[in-house]
């Protein structure tokens, strides 16, 4: 099982250079010569999008497939190509943001934007912290792994957020997990990643102590003098009684942990974020989170106000604005909890910001609801 | 005077349409306004015979069930879920001092009657407070949000929502003995917990439809008519089990608060109705039954020490406060819960109907509801203000 990269310029020469046992499509003989001296990688000169040479060099044996061309309609079909052979990971480099909607819809796994994040990374430099407005820290995710389907799903979507957030990941993870599923994709995207290997007892102990006080995946975390910022965790299968009793674990840990907890349910980037605002004194952390995000993303921010509440209207618009964020504002008529939950279940967004508990217009029994079954990700800001 | 049903209705209305802005520039709650005016009617000895008197006696009972849905309504659980448990605690022991204290106090003044249930259901009336004061009182000097604030506002509702219960089950009681019926009260409490969760699941699946209630351009008004049909299945099922159709009122009140808190627009409707013309029928027609002799042969008397026990049972529990609040604020609480309105006026006709009081209690009572509506929110309003 191999990796397979199509375009030998800068970007891609790193890439190689960093995944051993690769190998690298470039469509220049000029450049064969410096990339035949990096260490175990194949280089083949040819076509980038030519169907027959990707067979030739064993496309359908490749794990990961990564387009890295400076010309996205290569990057497009190269990626074509290796979705319709069903490559189990592909990633590409869009350079147009315009072309970003066709890359999501052939369903590329991870799709990257370099002129885009450092266009923003050159304007979050030169824009004092105090006038950002959306300095929440966001540089350490915390993502427990209890089996090994986490792996493509909570790691998937924390590479993705982590990527554009340019932060760490830390993965608290039980030993029978390969380690190399987590580094590979982690090293791919230019992730920094901890992985901290848990001795069995742990996710026994996670597992069987779910509802009782106190929450084992902090406490181990704190012992090892590490506090997220962000903990993304998979989405979980609540059953009948446990509903009624509004328990689970990813409750618990959002309840324990007093941080933002995403459960992940989108596995790719945000484009449509929904943020859930009334009068209460979160909703001003959720302003927050879900700017940061939506400037990360370039998603659209869509607000979704319960109450009358200019002021933080105006001030989560002033700050988009100066983040080059879309903003659009939704004043809702009607019962607050009823047209959150139309929003929420419209199957509009990607991600939903929403208060970790209820707020007195936002039931609690309705925040556990949407944490539990929303058909997208969800991230409770506390 | 004998006159027809629909002129003493057209009394009413003239009254309750005047009331409340006489009330506004006097500063007393419409509700006094309307027993006032309702005594003032019944000693004009204006009646209806027959026929029309069922009419306008159904009319106030229906009024009374409104009465204790909208109570139900202003219960905020989500109090609770946004102070965390404290506020609760505290308000649950105020409780359980205050409900202790009323009954040592009514079973050591022996003349509230020679049998001892008279005085317990005495103790239970006197446990009662009143949120519908409460709310706009906090609501007014701005303390909504604050943890003094809350805790008031959660001692009232868990007083309110305490005393309707224990009343409820109480009567059911002394009416039939410690039998299997009183385990329907469990029934409609699981009924209770079956619609609620049932209404969860409804906003999940269908909030499309559901959203069209709580809009204003809703011509055939589904909103208002689910909302009655509610009121009515949990009232319907408290006769059914035997229990008190108040209680059952008061839980669909509740059911609505707890699935639809906010639904601003449909609340604002059931308002209209309830305090537009059905409640003030009740509370006209409680001070047209007013008993005047009654309250001149015996009832006065009592004011005085029903007085004292209604403010020592609330002040002193409510000392609770001084762990976090200063003793003047503390003070201030429990003279604030010390006021009591429309659900001690309601229970108090129940206990009437089933001969727990006589009329002189009852007219007592009523006075008693009179005065310190008036008294305690001023009162906690001066000890704020200075």
């Amino acid at each position: 099982m191999k990796t397979i990269i199509i375009g030998g310029g800068r970007t891609g020469k790193e890439l190689a250079a960093q995944l051993p046992d690769s190998l690298i499509i470039e469509k220049n003989p000029e450049k064969r010569e410096k990339l035949e001296g990096l260490r175990g990688v194949e280089v083949v000169i040819g076509d980038g999008c030519d169907e027959d040479l990707l067979n030739r060099v064993g496309l359908k044996d490749a794990s990961t497939f990564i387009a890295v061309t400076g010309d996205d309609d290569v990057n497009y079909r190269a990626a074509q190509i290796a979705k319709r052979y069903g490559v189990p990971r592909i990633i590409a480099r869009v350079e147009d943001p315009e072309d970003r909607a066709r890359f999501q819809d052939l369903g590329v796994d991870y799709v990257m934007f370099p002129t885009k994040m450092i266009a923003n990374l050159i304007v979050d430099l030169m824009r004092p912290r105090e006038e950002k407005g959306i300095d929440v820290p966001f540089k350490k995710i915390l993502v427990p792994i209890l089996d090994e389907s986490t792996v493509n799903r909570a790691f998937k979507e924390a590479l993705l957020v982590a990527s554009v957030a340019r932060a760490e990941i830390t993965v608290v993870s039980s030993p029978d997990i390969e380690r190399a599923k987590m580094e590979l994709p982690a090293r791919e995207m230019g992730v920094r990643l901890r992985v901290l290997m848990e001795d069995e007892r742990l996710m026994d102990i996670i597992k069987r102590h779910l509802h009782y006080r106190g929450c084992i995946i902090i406490e181990r975390v704190k012992e090892h003098l590490y506090y997220p910022d962000c903990i993304i965790i998979d989405q979980e299968e609540v059953g009948f009684m446990n509903r009624l009793l509004g328990r689970g674990i990813v409750l618990k840990l959002i309840k324990c942990a007093s941080r933002p907890v995403l459960v992940a349910r989108t596995y790719r980037y945000y484009e449509q974020i929904l943020a859930i605002l009334d009068s209460s004194a979160t909703s001003e952390s959720v302003g927050r989170y879900a700017l940061l995000l939506a400037h990360l993303c370039d998603a659209r921010l869509h607000l979704l106000i319960l109450e009358n509440i200019p002021e933080l209207v105006e001030w989560i618009k002033r700050i988009g604005e100066k983040a080059n964020i879309q903003i659009i504002e939704n004043w809702i008529e009607g019962n607050p909890m009823i047209e959150a939950v139309k929003e929420v279940k419209s199957g509009k967004y990607q991600l939903a910001v929403i208060p970790w508990r209820g707020t007195g217009v936002i039931r609690a029994d309705l925040i556990k609801k949407i944490i539990n079954d929303a058909p997208c990700s969800v991230l409770t800001v506390v | 005077m004998i006159i027809s049903p629909y002129i003493l209705l057209l009394t009413i209305a003239g009254f309750a349409f005047v009331i409340p802005i006489l009330s506004g520039r006097i500063g007393v709650p419409a509700v006094v306004g309307e027993i006032i005016c309702g005594i003032l009617l019944g000693a004009l000895g204006l009646s209806v015979e027959g026929e029309g008197q069922i009419i306008i006696d159904f009319l106030a009972s229906f009024g009374l069930i409104f009465l204790m849905f909208l109570v139900g309504m202003e219960i905020d659980f989500s109090i609770i879920e946004t102070r965390g448990p404290k506020s609760f605690i505290i308000g649950f022991f105020i409780f359980l001092f205050t409900i202790a204290i009323s009954a040592y106090l009514m079973s050591r003044l022996g003349y509230f009657g020679t049998q001892y249930h008279y005085r317990i259901f005495a103790a239970l009336l006197l446990s009662s407070s009143a949120v519908g004061l409460t709310v706009p009182t906090i609501k007014e000097l701005g303390m909504l949000k604050t943890d003094y604030g809350q805790t008031i506002l959660v001692s009232a509702f868990i007083a309110d929502f305490a005393t309707v219960l224990l009343i409820t089950v109480y009567t059911l009681y002394l009416q039939k003995g410690l039998t299997m019926e009183m385990l329907m009260i469990a029934l409609v409490f699981i009924l209770f917990f079956a619609v609620y969760q049932l209404g969860k699941l409804a906003i999940w699946h269908y909030p499309e439809r559901l959203s069209a209630w709580f809009k204003s351009d809703q011509p055939s008004e589904i909103g208002v008519r689910a909302s009655f049909a509610l009121l009515l299945v949990f009232v319907a099922l408290s006769e059914i089990a035997n229990v008190e159709a108040v209680l059952g009122a008061f839980l669909a009140g509740v059911m609505l608060s707890l699935l639809f808190r906010g639904g601003t627009i449909l609340e604002q409707k059931l308002y209209g109705i309830g305090y537009g013309f059905l409640i003030p029928i009740f509370f006209i027609n409680v001070g047209m039954q007013f008993d005047i002799g009654a309250l001149a042969k015996g009832g006065i008397y009592l004011l005085p020490t029903l007085l004292i026990v209604a403010l020592t049972v609330k002040i002193v529990p409510s000392l609770l406060f001084i762990i976090w609040h200063s003793l003047r604020e503390s003070i201030a609480a429990g003279i604030l819960l010390s006021s009591r309105l429309s659900l001690i006026i309601a229970m108090a006709a129940i206990g009437l109907e089933l001969h727990l009081i006589d009329k002189a209690m009852e007219s007592a009572i009523i006075l008693l509801a009179l005065i310190t509506s008036i008294i305690c929110p001023t009162v906690f309003r001066r000890m704020h203000r200075h």
